[in-house]
Parts: structure tokens; C-alpha cells; sequence
């Protein structure tokens, strides 16, 4: 129990030592160099860690701007598409409407039975008059 | 002969009267062919209006997938070059620390590492 919260309690602390010293506690002896090594490669974790992210967030946007750029691209051509359309379906609609045309039709009708009329009328004259 | 002599008196009201029919059914043909062909260049229009939509989208697509590419390539290579310095600065860092023992002494402090005198 005393050893558990001995270790629990412990904080991180270094001596100084010369060659034939002897330490304080017990732990791990390392040279300068393998402390530097320690301390730059910490450092330089971090360093990758930035990197990394700066890499992912640049992906990402990379990613948004490509799909922003397709949906724009899919916009411009439906946009393109359907404004055309219209017009040309708006001056299709109007030849057709000149062609369905109500009071056209009742006229050609009045013309038709007029001409009719007025063709059995001349060939009754005229049978009249040639006997 | 009655009919001879009846159409030779009166043959100028008929031809106007085929004149005035052939005319009017020549300008309704006129008309019917005239809208028949707005309407054949309405069809054409449209299907030359949704190639060039599919040409639209083709295009933003090519360009937005060549953005993309680039963009990603860039990326890459900005991170690599960051990583080589980031390297080389380490193994600078580790001949400073070697060289200079008080460095390494205020990294561990700065650490939360506590000097035993």
C-alpha cells in the first residue's frame, strides 16, 4: 500500500551525477545525449503533430472546395439548361397556341361553311342560267 | 355549248374565285411549312442546349478534379518539406542540447522535471 501511493505520488525529478556517484533514487542513468535525444524528439512529435494537422485541414479543404466546385459546376448546367429550355419550350407553346386557337378555328369553320355556300349557290345559278 | 358559252361570259369571276382559293391555300401551306421548320429548329436548339449543359458540367468537373489533384499534390509536398526541416532542426536540436548541458537542464524544468541537488 505504502509502495502504491509512494508511486503515486511520485513526481519526475533528475540529479546531476558525476562518474562514481552515487544516486539519490532509484530510476534510470542516461547520458547528455540520450536526454537530448529525448527532448528533440519530444519537441519534434509536436512539430509532426502541427504538420499533420495542417496536412489534414488542407485535405479537407482541398475535399469541400472540390465538392463546392462540382455542385457549382452541376448548378451552372442545370441553370444553363433550364433557362434555355424555357425559352425555346415559351416560343414552342406560342406557334402552338397560334395553331389551337379558339377563335381561329371558329372562323375557318365560318369561312369553310361560307365558301360552301356560296360554291352551291354559284352552281345552282349557273345550271339555272346554262338551261 | 350552253355551258361553253356561259363559262366564255363568265370565266373571269371563276379564275378570281381559283385564284383567291389557290392563293389562300398556298399562303396557309406557306405558313404550316414556315412553323413546322421554327418548330424542327425549337427540337434542334434543345438538344444543342443539353449537350452544351453536359459540356458545362463536364468542364466544371475536369477543372474542379484537376484543382483538386494539384491542390493535394501541394499539400503533400509542403508537409514533406516541413517534415525534412522539422528533422533537420532536430538533429541540429540534439547537437545544441549535447553541446550546451544548462539547455538541457532548462528543458527539463521547463518539462516539470525537478533537479535533485
Amino acid at each position: 500500500m505504502i509502495f502504491l501511493l509512494s508511486l503515486a505520488f511520485a513526481e519526475p525529478q533528475y540529479q546531476k551525477l558525476n562518474a562514481g556517484d552515487v544516486a539519490s533514487f532509484d530510476g534510470r542513468l542516461l547520458n547528455d545525449e540520450a536526454i537530448a535525444t529525448m527532448i528533440s524528439q519530444c519537441e519534434f512529435n509536436v512539430e509532426q503533430c502541427d504538420i499533420q494537422n495542417d496536412l489534414q485541414c488542407n485535405m479537407d479543404k482541398a475535399k469541400m472546395k472540390y465538392d463546392f466546385d462540382i455542385l457549382n459546376a452541376k448548378y451552372k448546367s442545370l441553370e444553363y439548361k433550364h433557362e434555355t429550355l424555357m425559352k425555346l419550350k415559351d416560343e414552342e407553346i406560342e406557334i402552338l397556341q397560334k395553331h389551337s386557337n379558339i377563335n381561329r378555328s371558329f372562323w375557318v369553320f365560318v369561312g369553310g361553311f361560307t365558301l360552301g355556300t356560296g360554291a352551291s349557290l354559284v352552281t345552282y345559278y349557273t345550271v339555272r342560267n346554262t338551261q | 355549248m350552253k355551258y361553253w358559252l356561259w363559262l366564255k361570259k363568265n370565266w373571269k369571276w371563276l379564275l378570281s374565285a381559283l385564284c383567291t382559293l389557290g392563293l389562300s391555300v398556298l399562303v396557309v401551306r406557306a405558313r404550316k411549312a414556315k412553323d413546322s421548320a421554327t418548330l424542327a429548329d425549337i427540337k434542334k436548339k434543345e438538344l444543342e442546349a443539353v449537350e452544351k449543359s453536359s459540356d458545362i458540367l463536364k468542364d466544371g468537373t475536369d477543372e474542379a478534379t484537376k484543382v483538386f489533384a494539384e491542390t493535394v499534390k501541394n499539400s503533400i509536398e509542403e508537409a514533406k518539406r516541413k517534415t525534412e526541416i522539422a528533422e533537420n532542426k532536430r538533429e541540429e536540436r540534439i547537437d545544441e542540447l549535447t553541446r550546451n548541458s544548462d539547455e538541457i537542464d532548462k528543458t527539463l524544468r521547463d518539462l516539470g522535471v525537478k533537479e535533485l541537488k
